[in-house]
């Protein structure tokens, strides 16, 4: 009589011959595993996996996209902002180190100052100037930069001094074309515009001349830039021509200026 | 046929999960081994027969994903398979329980024969490196196989066996 192993679920001989088959397959491939045969398999399933993996890998990265994305507009704020600071700084080194070495070039005494404010409102040519010079300060003072003329000190407020800059429509500067000499009066006409007025229309100018304080004038010492000519108008019937000019110095921009202590109709200290 | 093949993959994209995101698994930078969790988690609901294939094809997946011992995660599964599989399935209530026991057991068997097997073959002389990494891979395992287990009780909210 025939004995049978019974394959039933469940069964300990099913059990047995299956533990063993595996197991022996699994120690065939240990024992192959330096075989050639073997080698492909080796070498492309790890491969096949590492494809399969990159698209997921990247898209876990992308998770992270926002993150580094925030840190990396952090960091370029703050960046920014060094940047700034040390332009700021840079320029006001640059300004100080002219003004320091228009002060060393020859102008009598010269007082730094900084532009803080407007003096009056809705009028831009008059402002507030902060100096920490315990010199007194005579109304009357040119003031200047590097580039040329900026206007003249009209009087103190309190701790400050009020200032008339070119692009007040009051102020009236004596000037003349430093090439051909011919004189005239030079008074704001809008932004960085002024024009000269009083310029007979025989007069030799071309544009792009530069036009200096003539020296005739009481306040203003001659020889300062004023600004380079812009456009010349000439009426047929006319005796006058128009001279419009640019200022030499952008009024947008300015911030520190130096007063000239001696000039020449300083009407005392004013406190 | 078709229980094989979802098995298959299954195992397939758990290798996947295993290769590709080790970092995120585990704090302490141990992977676990989730082919294995697999493993004992389906065994209350198969033949031990059908535990030990299922475990062998998991562990021959394991052996090609990396081009290391081809065949040593195969034999450790199906062995660690035939263990958990001895154990006696009706007396737990919770499917947890048994689950945690199932992998302590599984996990045991895995690593003895991976130690008995390199030091054997001469790739790893050391031991104390070898369980260096074993230990806390194994611990982290029946870590995350009670939260499986626990997860199963929750869903069915059945005993093992019943």
């Amino acid at each position: 009589m025939k004995r049978r192993i019974d394959f039933s679920s469940g069964s300990i001989w099913r059990d047995t011959a299956v533990l063993f088959i595996t197991a022996g397959i699994a120690l065939f491939l240990m024992s192959q595993n330096n075989s050639s045969w073997l080698m492909p398999f080796k070498r492309v399933t790890p491969e096949i996996f590492s494809h399969l993996e990159a698209p997921a890998r990247d898209i876990l990265k992308a998770g992270k996209l926002r993150d580094e994305n925030y840190r990396l507009a952090r960091a370029l704020a703050d960046s920014a902002l060094v940047g700034q600071w040390a332009c700021e700084a840079l320029l006001e080194n640059q300004r100080l180190r002219v003004l320091l070495d228009l002060k060393e070039r020859a102008l009598p005494e010269l007082i730094a100052a900084e532009i803080i404010g407007r003096a009056v409102p809705g009028r831009p040519g008059r402002v507030h100037l902060m100096t920490n010079s315990r010199l007194k300060i005579s109304s009357n003072c040119a003031i200047i930069t590097d580039v040329g003329l900026a206007g003249r000190v009209t009087g103190r407020a309190g701790n400050y001094i009020i200032g008339q800059l070119l692009t007040d429509p009051a102020i009236r500067i004596g000037a003349r074309i430093q090439r051909s000499r011919v004189q005239g009066i030079v008074r704001w006409a809008y932004g960085n515009v002024c024009i000269m007025e009083g310029v007979s229309s025989g007069s030799d100018i071309i544009v792009g001349d530069r036009i200096v304080t003539s020296g005739q004038s009481e306040i203003y010492p001659g020889g300062i830039l004023i600004g380079y000519v812009l456009n010349v108008e000439s009426k047929r019937k006319g005796l006058f021509k128009t001279v419009s000019l640019r200022t030499a110095i952008d009024f947008n921009c300015l911030e520190t200026v130096m007063i000239l202590l001696d000039s020449k109709d300083s009407k005392g200290p004013i406190e | 046929m078709m229980q094989w093949i979802v098995k298959f993959l299954i195992l397939f994209i758990l290798i996947w999960i295993e290769r590709l995101i080790p970092s995120h698994l585990s704090n302490t930078g141990f992977i676990p081994d989730l082919v294995l969790i697999a493993l004992i988690a389906w065994l209350p609901r198969q033949t031990r027969a059908h535990g030990m294939v299922a475990g062998f094809v998991g562990g021959l997946l394991q052996d090609l994903s990396s081009p290391g011992l081809l065949g040593i995660t195969a034999l450790a599964k199906v062995l660690a398979c035939a263990a958990a599989g001895s154990l006696p399935k009706g007396r737990f209530r919770h499917q947890t329980i048994w689950i945690i026991l199932a992998i302590v057991v599984a996990g045991a068997v895995q690593q003895l024969v991976f130690t008995i097997v390199l030091r054997g073959y001469g790739a790893s002389g050391a031991l104390i490196p070898l369980l260096r990494y074993g230990l806390p891979q194994y611990f982290v395992t029946i870590f995350y196989a009670g939260l499986v287990g626990i997860f199963i009780d929750y869903r069915s909210g059945s005993g093992v066996g019943n």
